[in-house]
């Protein structure tokens, strides 16, 4: 690109108004014994303004919405809620491609207890309506929550487009799936989807696959329709122009440079996986980490060391994880004991990223409330809930 | 140091894998050298480490370092003496392992070269320091290749410990009788050393590649191939990781890009040697997954015998050398795989990976087909290699079907419909609706599909040239 074209460019963008590159909100505030707008409720909800937003508990079923004619389209909600008991509520609208009454739906669930900020990218959720007319909430029967504040949020074409370019540039991490698949470019056209892109599995986002095909078919289609309708024009022509410019070339060239572009992300995501390992694991002497496993191989060498010298042993270690079969790999011949085996006197348990497991005053490992060894001794702490621990003989 | 004994331990089973391919090659030369070094390494690890299997099995020779040294003593031993004895006559030998000739690169072609060889040498790079200084923490690592490999080095015996590793026994032991053969010679379990094989066989797959589109195009086209291959995302992560996929595709493109030099061949002794090399790939392949055996062993049998009778039909071949190519072909087959098979069934093990395939009734599974078109075409395991190649089946079919290309072509589309079948029709579905599955039949057959989309494009552009240069 010349200079003056790159001039041009800029004082294209330095003349597009400012609101182009600024996503708009709009918020309801509930606190102070505030209620702004107009809410409409169904089902029998009562529902209280108080200072710090509004209570509604649900005797049955039911939504609070309110009718919206906003200046700006709706990317993005953020909700700030509480609830007394875990809640399954949902974000509704009203599509305006469907009826009057029908109601689009996202469910999202709010954990009991202390104020909760939830930011949800909606633009990717099948029938949502940037320029829906109705939106609100839906509670199940039994809900007792406080709404103190919803915000929306719309981004603008080009913040979108900005969003969408970093989106694409966003790298996974080296996950339990990626053996066996890569998810690849991603796009999300807005800001909280990116930072939440891998937090939803599959994530809530288009492949950029689809831009590149509909760049490869757009480019096939141009060549082809210059070659029947230019290149043939005249005999002369046609002759000169297949010699200056061949079509399968110009094609294959276009596609040659996608090809690269993409093998660049994705390659510069496998070099992410390398340069996460080698800083937080191979680098490191204490505090290691590695992937999701998180200290677990520390816990699984320093256990093996003295796990290795005994016949049978006990593991307890989080459920859906292999750490098990780590260990009885690590051990080997030495063996974790399987479902059903008998624990015996003396034996060595190793405890594995387990919170919840801790020893009682008497000496016992307990799980929760719940005695789960006779009594024993701390022989190693690791650390992250990890250790290991043998019973008396 | 690790790296040291690692590739002391490369030395004997490539030698031995070199020895069978001069043998294969007989008194002609079919491949170049570093290639035949490349092919020695991929043949003969699995042939050395599955001899060793029969050795402990039938022998009861131990899996210690007497009992390695003793197999690999005796496989040099057998295999250099036919080859001293064959070598005594090629001067009689047809020399024909010379390449077509290329026109030179461009500047920038090099310079775009250069920077993407760097740029895919990086990949290796770091694969290798990952596999040498990472722990294992994949599913089939932990719980068959490197768990199996270990038990046998700690017991120094074979045991199919079925009530630990229940279908997972039913899995071919030569990859882990690999990695103990490291251990074995390092006298230690060190968890690099055993990995590190990983990386080398993905190096070798790309090494072959290049010499089988080398073979039949320029050598643009083939570092076009090369550099596509060596860097399809997923098969860099399958390449680079501890898995054995990469190594299975290194033996199927053996296989079958050796029966479609065999098919383009113009001597009866260099196809004679093609379909030796072909045979002895496949062979190999059904000790190496189960997949070799169950899924790819027929459909090569099928693509080669069609190309075999077309030749006999067009009287490319003789009925004689018809017969003689199939006869080493089964010979060697009995020979390897019907041990295996044998005591596959002696111990009641299932002929599929972890589940028989006789037990797999079948019924239409649905959300199956949308979960390959989006693990194919919508995920960034494969970049654009699909859609082009199915443009280029469409645009070139005349090459792709009625060519000796056929070859790869019919390999390929019985191949993946065969998968497609067994995921669209039977429980096996469930692999590929969670993509556990799916994409791992596309792996193994990645470098054939590589070189068939390379070798269309290259035709094209022959074509293209040559219209375009018309008066």
């Amino acid at each position: 690109m010349n200079r003056a074209a790159v001039a041009s460019f800029g004082i294209f963008l330095s003349l597009l108004p400012s609101v182009a590159f600024a996503a708009e909100r709009t918020t309801w505030d509930f606190q102070n014994n505030n209620v702004p707008g107009e809410w409409e409720v169904t089902g029998t909800f009562s529902a209280e303004s108080q200072p710090d937003g509004v209570h509604i508990t649900a005797n049955d079923d039911g939504t609070f919405t309110q009718m919206i004619d906003l200046p700006h389209r709706i990317d993005v909600i953020a909700l700030t809620v509480s609830a007394q008991t875990p809640t399954d509520m949902m974000i509704v609208w009203h599509p305006n491609s469907l009826p009057a009454g029908a109601l689009g739906q996202r469910q999202i669930r709010i954990p009991a207890g202390t104020l909760q900020h939830v930011t949800l990218d909606m633009s990717m959720i099948g029938y949502w309506d940037p320029h829906t007319d109705t939106l609100g909430i839906a509670l199940p029967k039994g809900a007792n929550i406080v709404l103190q504040r919803m915000d929306v949020e719309g981004y603008s074409f080009f913040e979108r487009v900005l969003e969408a370019v970093r989106t694409f540039w966003t790298f996974d991490t080296f996950s339990s799936y990626t053996i066996n698949f890569l998810w690849g470019p991603l796009l999300t056209f807005n800001e909280t989807g990116r930072l939440h892109l891998f937090d939803n599995l599959p994530p809530l986002a288009q492949s950029a696959n689809r831009y590149f095909y509909f760049i490869l078919a757009l480019t096939a289609i141009g060549l082809l329709l210059h070659r029947f309708y230019v290149g043939m024009a005249s005999n002369a022509s046609a002759d000169s122009f297949r010699k200056r410019a061949p079509y399968a070339f110009l094609f294959f060239f276009v596609f040659g440079a996608l090809w690269i572009l993409y093998d660049l992300r994705m390659g510069l995501e496998y070099f992410s996986y390398a340069k996460t390992d080698i800083g937080s694991h191979m680098m490191k002497r204490e505090d290691r980490i590695f992937r999701g496993f998180l200290s677990f191989y520390t816990t699984a060498e320093r256990a093996a060391t003295v796990l290795a010298t005994e016949e049978r042993y006990a593991v307890f270690s989080p459920k859906s994880t292999p750490f098990m079969s780590i260990m009885r790999y690590y051990t080997y011949p030495s063996a974790p004991l399987l479902d059903g085996e008998a624990i015996t006197p003396g034996m060595y348990y190793v405890v594995i990223l387990r919170p919840d497991i801790s020893i009682s005053a008497e000496g016992r490992l307990i799980s929760g409330d719940t005695p789960i060894s006779p009594p024993g001794d701390l022989i190693e702490d690791y650390g992250d809930a990890s250790f290991l621990f043998r019973a008396r003989p | 140091m690790t790296l040291l004994w690692f590739l002391l331990g490369l030395i004997l089973p490539t030698s031995i894998g070199w020895l069978l391919v001069r043998v294969l090659e007989w008194q002609t030369d079919i491949v170049q050298p570093l290639e035949r070094i490349t092919l020695g390494f991929v043949l003969g690890f699995p042939l050395m480490s599955f001899v060793m299997f029969l050795a402990h099995i039938f022998a009861g020779l131990p899996l210690n370092l007497v009992g390695f040294l003793s197999v690999q003593t005796v496989l040099l031993a057998i295999l250099g003496g036919i080859f001293y004895a064959v070598s005594r006559k090629r001067s009689l030998a047809v020399t024909v392992a010379s390449l077509p000739v290329s026109e030179p690169l461009g500047t920038w072609t090099k310079i775009l070269g250069l920077i993407l060889g760097v740029w895919t040498l990086g990949k290796i790079i770091s694969g290798a320091v990952l596999l040498l200084l990472n722990p294992i923490y994949l599913d089939d690592t932990i719980d068959n290749w490197n768990l199996r490999a270990k038990m046998f080095f700690v017991d120094e015996s074979f045991a199919l410990h079925q009530e630990v590793l229940g279908g997972i026994a039913s899995y071919p032991p030569t990859v882990p009788l690999i990695k103990t053969w490291f251990a074995v010679l390092y006298s230690e379990w060190s968890e690099g050393l055993v990995n590190l094989i990983h990386v080398v066989w993905f190096v070798a797959v790309l090494i072959l590649v290049f010499f089988a589109i080398r073979r039949h195009a320029s050598l643009l086209y083939a570092l076009i191939g090369t550099y596509m291959l060596a860097n399809l995302p997923l098969y860099v992560i399958q390449g680079t990781n501890t898995y054995t996929d990469v190594f299975l595709s290194a033996l199927l493109l053996i296989a079958v890009s050796c029966a479609f030099h065999a098919v383009c061949a113009s001597s009866v002794q260099v196809r004679s040697a093609f379909l030796r090399l072909s045979g002895a790939a496949i062979i190999l392949s059904t000790v190496v997954k189960n997949e070799g055996l169950a899924l790819y062993l027929p459909i090569v049998l099928v693509v080669v015998a069609a190309s075999m009778w077309v030749l006999h039909r067009k009287n490319h071949i003789s009925t004689m050398q018809l017969m003689q190519s199939f006869g080493i072909w089964f010979g060697a087959g009995v020979v390897l795989s019907a041990p295996w098979i044998l005591y596959k069934m002696q111990n009641g093990l299932v002929f599929g990976n972890a589940q028989g395939i006789s037990n797999l009734a079948l019924k239409w599974q649905p959300n199956v087909l949308t979960a390959i078109t989006v693990n194919t075409f919508f995920e960034g395991n494969w970049i654009f290699l699909f859609p082009l190649l199915i443009g280029l089946l469409i645009w070139r079919w005349r090459s792709a079907f009625r060519s000796s290309l056929a070859v790869l072509t019919a390999f390929l589309l019985l191949a993946i419909g065969a998968q497609c079948f067994a995921f669209l029709f039977t429980s096996l579905s469930t692999e590929a609706i969670y993509q556990t599955g799916f994409a791992r039949g596309f792996t193994q057959l990645m470098p054939l599909l590589v070189m068939l989309t390379t070798l269309l494009i290259a035709e094209s552009q022959t074509k293209w040239s040559e219209s375009s240069h018309r008066p």
